[in-house]
């Protein structure tokens, strides 16, 4: 099934909050896991430096009646449970912030589980250029990237960060901006020029030469 | 005795605690679930109920260790 393909299914709703009736998902993502390494890294440790703390402070604190230990012991209780509760809320926010590429827009859901619900979009047609970041030992060496997309109409360049196989998204975001810039010109012109295949499939050379040099703002 | 109420307070808080978010967490993704065509999973082998249940096992075994801790005290 062709990415522009207009049948009776109805998407409203269905992938993400705010999707349209004929919107499709071309691809998705979530961050590269590389941005967890420093959490994860972190919670082993306290996995480690938690109870050697608990049972150095219960060995000097050797009176029987002392309240020192339990308190102490509360305090630092009430720490990690912290702690170790954030981690693991930092695991499912990952979960929940995705970006997704459909056959009209980019959307960037920024979204945890409890406080933040935020979303960004941009219009494919309204991408002026596209450039793809990808510097760094790291970011060679486990491939993921940047994504700047500059939006024409408020000269702006908006970044998509930690995007894994960012080579792949280039190429996707670029063919879709293109069908989807051929199908709103086709359907501004009124009617079909040509066969609705062969525009998804980016195939320009059908498009009658007429029709690309009319005078339609897109 | 007061210090171990709150301990024992503060362990079931976090009990709840871990509930609710795990609630609303799987909530949300059963109402809007991403093509399954495309899901992969964390580092190509993580599945998230592991986490989940990583989670839940982590909270009940503090939990449990606390109040080993106050009984040996």
């Amino acid at each position: 099934m062709g990415i522009f393909d207009h049948n009776t299914e109805d998407f409203t709703d269905r992938h993400f909050p705010g999707q349209d009736r004929l919107e499709e998902i071309v691809l998705y993502t979530r961050k590269h896991p590389i941005v967890l390494l420093p959490h994860v890294l972190g919670f082993m440790a306290s996995l480690i430096i938690f109870p050697m703390v608990i049972y150095t402070l219960k060995s000097f604190i050797t009176e029987p009646d002392s309240l020192v230990f339990p308190a102490l012991f509360l305090l630092l209780f009430a720490g990690y449970t912290y702690y170790f509760h954030r981690f693991f809320l930092k695991l499912f926010n990952y979960y929940l912030g995705i970006t997704i590429l459909t056959n009209f827009r980019i959307i960037q859901l920024q979204k945890t589980v409890f406080f933040i619900n935020n979303k960004d979009t941009i219009d494919l047609h309204k991408i002026q250029d596209l450039k793809k970041d990808q510097n760094g030992l790291l970011s060679t060496l486990f491939n993921y990237g940047t994504l700047v997309v500059e939006v024409s109409a408020i000269h702006e360049t908006k970044c998509l960060r930690y995007i894994p196989y960012p080579e792949k998204w280039f190429q996707a975001l670029n063919e879709a901006k293109r069908i989807y810039i051929d199908k709103r010109r086709e359907k501004k012109i009124g009617g079909l020029a040509v066969d609705e295949r062969e525009v998804e499939r980016g195939d320009r050379q059908f498009i009658p030469r007429e029709t690309l040099h009319t005078s339609i703002h897109i | 005795m007061l210090l171990s109420t709150l301990t024992i307070i503060l362990a079931l808080t976090s009990a709840v605690f871990m509930a609710v978010t795990l609630f609303v967490f799987y909530k949300y993704i059963k109402s809007y679930r991403l093509p399954r065509e495309q899901y992969y999973l964390l580092l190509g082998f993580i599945h998230l109920k592991w986490i989940a249940w990583m989670y839940i096992s982590f909270t009940v075994i503090l939990g449990v260790w606390t109040a080993f801790i106050f009984l040996n005290k």
